[in-house]
């Protein structure tokens, strides 16, 4: 069973005038057929508009579909007796650092959610130490969070919905207003979750240097999935995704540049490394 | 028009044990035409130097020339300053709040006093320099795509003739092609219209691309202040406070280190392809 299933949900945007009668509606959600197992890392992209974060709600049940299913572990998120069981198991991380935390104290803040579920007292505070330790944050737990810096404060944020042991977290362009470091950081951490707790990821972003940690990419355009692929397959297709708005990491913009220019290169460079490599073989150097 | 920063400290609660110096003996001089990129990591003091260009932080100690004029004294009319130097905040776009595209520019030189006509002038010339197309001048703000949005929030501060335009962070949350077209448009404010434009970035690319001079923050001192090439050299100061170099510069120092011929003072795509191209011919 795939941990989530989307099957050809449709969601609608309405406008309501004065009096609550529908003025218009924006399909902003066509046909989406989407699925995610256990323990991949998931981007998706997707222009301003295209439907990116109307989908990732529908993940954790904060939008219904209008068309269709999306099935979380299982659970069919319609349901209404399904919305916390569903959001245990998907949690969101959304991109403003500053709108998401509550607490005073930055062990408080990641206590809180497991406190919502029922979980033990001790309990808690082993899983606010184990979620603090994983994204890097455990030697902060006794700061104010509004002495932290924003990727801090994402971190934050991340172990607040790990605290809750999820079996995937959403994060929601995470990264769209923090600076290098604080990028790294959220990737970082983003990573070790997957990689060492196996915790599904489904990352959005605008940054397609973030992309090469996924094992799987959608790419989204009027509410519909354009393309599918690993992230060499996605980033092969440079024209088709400057099309949609988007665009390749720099390297590959790089190695693709060299090769209009003669330069023999495979496409989908996606590292430094790999384009050292293939430097290195094109000089005879090895 | 030029500003000039002597000496200038700023310091946050200075009465309190909680007292943080945000901005550290600040001298800079920003000349008429330039083209800066700002960066530093949150927290570096770039937000507070920029509300000091504009009065909206006066400094602990030292002083801000515009023009000629000192801005910290008493009598001098902060308004005037801040019809000459244009700051866009960060997500300018929720500042929207109009039924229209073309009322929303409108409020600025309307607060200026100008006539009806007046203001409808300034507002459509501000949205022209932005590059809102005229169909989209009677529709709701609201109802425009993230990009337009942001273009009309930058127009509002264009329509007062600012001399001097300041953007924190103005791709914040675009799609790539979104960021492209905001930063060609900013490039043609600076080019074409002749404004001296400063870009707060947490992207290196953006800058190295853009700009022609960078302005480097840290712990309220300015510890560089050169053309990008030059900057983009200090790879590890750079990263030991919280930076990086753009992209191309770390494939610039790898291959050299491997051993290839190639000129490490590289930040864009199109200088590394030409470096690279020329080294594998040598």
């Amino acid at each position: 069973m795939s941990l989530i299933k989307t099957d050809k949900l449709s969601f609608d945007y309405k406008k309501y005038d004065e009096n609550g009668n529908i003025e218009s509606v924006k399909r902003a959600l066509k046909d989406i057929d989407f699925t995610v197992e256990q323990g991949d890392f998931v981007t998706i992209l997707g222009s301003n508009g295209s439907g990116k974060s109307t989908l990732a709600k529908h993940l954790n049940a904060i939008f219904m579909p209008a068309e269709g299913t999306v099935m979380v572990d299982g659970l069919d998120t319609r349901d209404a007796a399904n919305t916390w069981e569903v959001r245990k198991r998907a949690g969101m991380v959304f991109q403003n650092p500053d709108n998401q935390i509550i607490g005073q104290v930055v062990e408080e803040d990641v206590g809180f959610g497991p406190e919502n579920i029922g979980i033990p007292t001790s309990e808690i505070w082993e899983r606010v130490e184990e979620s603090l330790r994983v994204v890097g944050m455990y030697e902060f737990r006794k700061h104010s969070p509004n002495k932290l810096s924003g990727g801090q404060k994402q971190r934050v944020s991340i172990a607040g919905i790990i605290a809750m042991h999820p079996k995937c977290i959403i994060l929601d362009e995470p990264t769209a207003m923090l600076d290098p470091n604080g990028r790294k950081d959220v990737i970082r951490a983003a990573r070790a979750l997957n990689e060492v707790e196996n915790v599904t990821v489904i990352l959005i972003t605008h940054y397609m240097e973030e992309v090469i940690y996924s094992n799987k990419v959608i790419v989204m355009d009027a509410g519909e999935i354009r393309m599918t692929g690993t992230p060499k397959e996605i980033f092969s297709r440079a024209d088709e995704l400057k099309e949609l708005r988007l665009d390749v990491p720099q390297i590959t913009l790089l190695a693709l540049n060299l090769k209009k220019n003669g330069v023999d290169l495979p496409d989908g460079i996606l590292t430094i490394d790999e384009l050292v490599t293939e430097l290195k073989k094109l000089k005879g150097w090895n | 028009m030029s500003i000039v920063l002597t000496n200038v400290s700023h310091i946050y609660d200075s009465n309190s044990e909680m007292s943080v110096k945000a901005l550290d003996n600040i001298d800079l001089t920003i000349n008429d035409g330039d083209f800066i990129g700002l960066i530093g990591h949150t927290g570096s003091g770039k937000s507070t130097l920029i509300q000091h260009l504009n009065g909206l932080l006066k400094p602990t100690s030292g002083e801000i020339i515009v023009d000629g004029e000192n801005i910290c004294e008493k009598k001098y009319p902060l308004k005037t300053l801040r019809q000459k130097v244009g700051l866009v905040f960060q997500y300018p776009e929720h500042q929207l709040f109009e039924m229209t595209v073309l009322d929303d520019v409108c409020f600025g030189p309307k607060n200026l006093g100008l006539s009806s006509e007046e203001c409808r002038e300034r507002a459509k010339k501000a949205l022209e320099m932005a590059g809102i197309a005229e169909e989209l001048y009677g529709s709701s703000p609201f109802e425009l795509s993230g990009g337009q949005k942001r273009r009309v929030a930058i127009a509002g501060v264009l329509a007062m003739e600012p001399k001097v335009l300041i953007l924190d962070e103005p791709t914040a949350g675009l799609d790539p092609r979104g960021r492209d077209e905001i930063l060609d448009s900013i490039s043609k404010l600076h080019d074409e219209y002749g404004l001296t434009v400063i870009l707060v970035s947490h992207s290196m690319e953006d800058v190295a691309n853009y700009v022609s001079r960078i302005l480097v923050m840290n712990k309220g001192k300015l510890i560089f202040d050169d053309i990008p090439s030059k900057v983009f050299m200090h790879i590890e100061e750079l990263e030991s406070v919280g930076l990086a170099a753009p992209q191309m510069t770390y494939i610039m120092n790898r291959l050299k280190s491997i051993g290839m011929d190639v000129n490490t003072d590289i930040t864009t795509i199109g200088e590394a392809t030409a470096e690279i191209l020329r080294a594998l011919k040598c």
